[in-house]
């Protein structure tokens, strides 16, 4: 099998996967900070796969490298030197908070759009997510990429519902004055 | 948009740099923070280099505390990292006058018309580009080529170069048709660099929940399927039918002399034979001028003992037979537990005596002994449950107790292919065997938890554990043609020994030494000294044994690379563990039921009282009467059977005691068991043990003096013996005894 092949099915099966395999990674990593390196091991022990011995016996390419995604991350390193972050738990979330949280997850916004569009600006509020507070960022993805409940989030940071709640109203009533979204 | 789906969409787009990952893989980069030795399909050589060199780092770099892309150039970088450096520089060069050349991808292919005007509006001094990425994929590079293209006004632009004051970055990057403004260093080479990719892929909104756990893939494996079959199941030490992987003649090793026929469960303690009417004398007849002792032929009594009487020359009285229990395999762990295995459990029953109580069980199958501590009160038990191996036990027989050591985390989805436990270094180990790969796990043992799993070698061929020495743990990895042996040491591995061929490997219990089958035969990996040591013959048995072992015909033990024979009888039990623990009774497995019987085996053997000499009787007949007589009271005395056997009264007690014990002797025996002389029989057994005549052997040196041998056990088909001095003494002209037996 030449090169070009491999790369062609590898480019093909990466694009195919990415979502399916960062989603489960970030679900089900020790570490949610590992969940990059996870990835990156998945898909370089998959194209070293498929490069030694081909691909023609893989009948489902996504359940192959789910396969690998649950074996790196039972393996990675990480999963046993389990540094529990202490992360402040915070005050009960009110029934106001929690009322509001969801009106303004709903409301739409046309402008959101445009910020998508626009790279820089996108990247910028990402960031504001994902470098002020880490914890921030695990429960945005987990949330809303990984379409997991607050109260699976919780249980996975192993947080109280009312701080992830907090965390998330917070940020993104910040992130509306902010970006004047 | 509602902002539920902007949060997905822009997480999903920034989280991970989709592009690098991708670049990564095809370079076969993989994250270097855990200590991995072997990269799949990778030589092992190499894997070891890699190792030495990668040595885990453990501190937690994190993923988001800054972009360490300084030294790269725009081309190599992902658009990830260039987003990162465009927003970096951009900062930076906020009011900055100074010029820099600046590389701008457009949002949607512009003509170059349009082009043209856009960039003029970003170019104070109105210099014309430098070069434009056509959509084409094509250049034109140069002030003159630049010219002509917006000369033509034909094909589209995607991207450009132009040079501006810095300050302008934040001006250009705000624009609604571009998407990022980067500054170009001098060590870009501006003919390499792709424009970013202007659509934002969609977030998929195709599920609502997290991908499930797929079913494994199906995937047909012809190169890995042979190895991984080899050393795929565990072998069961306690299992006597077990061959070493590799379908060698070599037996398993641990398998103790127990007999190679699976059907025959009876762990063939010599000294009560199932079958009581097979009870044939081991001596030579020719050698003595007594007739082979049977039940059907018992020997005369000497002149003395009391009319009605019947010694008991066989010791039958003690032996138990408990209710079906299902077993299939059960020996003792202690003088008052014994473990037993069945079909789908494992258990520990309590045993007073006379009747068994069940102390614990754990359903489990297929129950494999995969350690046992050197004085039994341990055990470490691997199971099958829901079909795949992956449950691990500590049997306890001091608490009584059966514990799961919670191993479910480290095996996940995967089964156990071994485990090992040097209890000396507290150095436990797991080979895990998954889909595509296996890997290798150390850790500690807590009470009957493990510490901390640390993974110390994975990869999608054979590995097996072979030994643990010093701060070392030893194993090896078949790839291809070869094995080859690596240490694991400090959080490095480092290559120790490579094999030319494949070898096949098991584990001894004690986790110090491996059999190792290959091209040669059979060898003993030894890691003190990192060497295979030859063993002549194609069997090995080691037991419990941490570094003695018995090739059949003898015993051995590795010391200092080099194979010794050994003698010390201590250690050789230890081979022979699955006989006994106990020091009072063995077990048998009869018809799922277990016998029960007494058993001085393991007392002696920890004593050293044993002797593999192989004695031929030389006795008179008068000489055996005497001995046979006095074993016959002593086993009546020792399994409180005085009444059955015709001695009813303590005067008929007393006679035959006195018939066959010198006056001294006498007294002593009616003391130690508080015999009545006269009236009512009374008496204690006071821990005489009852021994059968067919199982001793008489060696007189001369009239008087001379030494019994009494059959302790079979090691490997080896009869082992106790001794006993025997001292005879005169009355009368009559020969008594003048020591109990």
């Amino acid at each position: 099998m030449t090169k070009p092949e491999i790369d062609s099915y590898f480019n093909d099966v990466y694009s195919a996967t990415f979502k399916a395999v960062s989603r489960y990674v970030a679900s089900h990593a020790s570490r949610f900070q590992d969940s990059e390196d996870i990835i990156q091991n998945v898909y370089t022990r998959f194209y070293k796969r498929i490069t030694e011995k081909g691909f023609g016996d893989i009948e489902s390419p996504e359940a192959f490298v789910i396969n690998i995604a649950k074996f790196e991350c039972r393996t990675f390193l990480s999963s046993f030197i389990k540094r529990r972050e202490k992360v402040r738990n915070l005050s009960d979330f009110s029934e106001e908070e929690s009322a509001a949280l969801d009106a303004e997850l709903s409301r739409n916004v046309p402008l959101l759009e445009d910020v998508m569009n626009n790279k820089i600006l996108a990247k910028q509020i990402f960031d504001d997510i994902i470098k002020n507070d880490e914890t921030v960022g695990k429960i945005f993805y987990l949330h809303f990429v990984c379409d997991m409940k607050l109260e699976e989030v919780a249980k996975r940071l192993d947080l109280n519902l009312s701080t992830v709640k907090t965390k998330l109203y917070r940020t993104i009533e910040r992130q509306k004055k902010k970006f004047d979204m | 948009m509602n902002k539920r789906d902007f949060y997905k969409e822009l997480m999903s787009e920034y989280m991970f740099d989709k592009e690098k990952i991708c670049a990564n893989a095809k370079k076969g980069k993989l994250t270097g923070r855990r200590p991995l030795p072997i990269y799949i399909g990778m030589t092992a050589a190499v894997a070891a280099a890699v190792v030495i060199v990668g040595t885990v780092v453990f501190t937690n770099v994190g993923r988001n505390n800054g972009v360490q892309i300084s030294n790269k150039t725009l081309a190599a970088l992902s658009e990830k990292e260039r987003l990162d450096r465009a927003i970096a520089e951009m900062q930076r060069n906020e009011g900055s006058e100074t010029r820099m050349d600046v590389y701008i991808t457009f949002r949607t292919p512009l003509s170059p018309k349009s082009a043209q005007s856009l960039l003029s509006q970003f170019s104070e001094s109105g210099a014309p580009a430098k070069m434009l990425y056509m959509a084409d994929g094509s250049r034109a590079m140069g002030t003159s080529e630049v010219a002509a293209v917006f000369r033509s006004n034909s094909g589209e632009v995607l991207a450009a170069v132009i040079n501006c004051a810095g300050y302008k970055l934040a001006q250009i990057n705000a624009n609604e048709n571009v998407v990022l403004a980067e500054p170009v260093s001098e060590y870009d080479n501006i003919a390499d660099i792709k424009p970013m990719t202007p659509d934002i892929t969609p977030p998929d909104t195709s599920t609502s929940t997290i991908v499930p756990d797929p079913p494994k893939p199906v995937v047909s494996d012809p190169d890995n399927s042979g190895s991984n079959s080899n050393t795929h199941e565990p072998p069961d030490l306690d299992d006597p039918s077990g061959d070493l992987p590799g379908g060698a003649e070599t037996q398993d090793p641990n398998s103790g002399s127990t007999s190679k026929d699976p059907n025959n469960t009876s762990t063939s303690e010599p000294s009560v034979p199932e079958d009581p009417n097979n009870t044939s004398n081991p001596n030579d007849p020719g050698t003595s001028d007594v007739s082979p002792v049977t039940p059907e032929n018992p020997p005369a009594a000497v002149p003395g003992i009391p009319d009605g009487v019947t010694l008991p020359y066989e010791n039958t009285a003690a032996s138990f037979i408990t209710d079906d229990l299902g077993a299939q395999k059960a020996y003792f762990l202690s003088d008052n537990v014994f473990y037993v295995k069945s079909e789908n459990a494992v258990s520990l029953y309590k045993w007073d005596g006379k009747k068994e109580t069940l102390a614990a069980t754990q359903a489990i199958t297929d129950a494999k002994v995969a350690w046992v501590s050197e004085n039994g009160l341990r055990m470490m038990v691997s199971g099958v449950e829901n079909g795949i191996r992956k449950k691990l036990f500590i049997i306890d027989a001091k608490s009584c107790t059966i514990n799961d050591m919670n191993v479910d985390e480290a095996v996940g989805e995967g089964s156990i292919a071994e485990a090992a436990y040097n209890e000396k270094l507290d150095v436990f180990a797991l080979n895990v065997f998954d889909v595509d790969c296996r890997y290798i796990y150390t850790a500690k043992l807590l009470g009957y938890q493990i510490s901390e799993p640390q993974i110390i070698a994975y990869g999608s061929e054979s590995l097996s554990l072979l030994a643990a020495h010093g701060k070392s743990v030893y194993y090896s990895e078949s790839t291809g043609t070869s094995t080859v042996i690596y240490k694991y040491e400090d959080e490095k591995n480092t290559e120790v020994k490579v094999l030319d061929s494949l070898y096949v490997s098991t584990l001894n219990s004690a986790f110090t030494h491996s059999l190792v089958i290959g091209e040669n035969g059979l060898s003993i990996f030894d890691p003190a000294t990192e060497s295979l040591i030859q063993i002549n013959g194609s069997k090995a048995s080691f037991g419990a044994s941490a570094h003695s072992f018995s090739d059949g015909k003898s015993y051995f033990t590795v010391r200092s690379g080099a194979i010794v024979p050994e003698n010390g009888i201590s250690e050789i039990a230890k081979i022979d563990f699955t006989r006994s623990f106990s020091a009072k009774w063995s077990a048998a497995v009869s018809n799922g039921s277990v016998r029960i019987i007494p058993s001085v085996y393991t007392e002696r053997v920890k004593n050293d009282g044993i002797t593999f000499a192989q004695p031929e009787e030389k006795a008179t007949a008068q000489q055996r009467a005497t001995v046979n007589t006095a074993i016959g009271v002593i086993n009546a005395l020792a399994n409180g059977s005085c009444k059955e056997c015709g001695l009813n009264t303590g005067e008929k007690l007393t006679a035959a005691i006195d018939a066959c014990f010198s006056e001294s002797e006498a007294r002593y025996i009616k003391a130690r068991c508080e015999i009545s002389e006269s009236g009512e029989l009374s008496y204690t057994n006071s821990g005489f043990t009852a021994v059968n005549v067919s199982d001793t052997v008489l060696v007189m040196n001369d009239e008087l003096n001379g030494t019994l041998y009494i059959k302790a056990g079979t090691f490997d088909g080896k009869t082992a013996y106790r001794t006993v001095s025997i001292t005879l003494t005169t009355k009368n002209g009559k020969l008594l005894m003048d020591a109990a037996v």
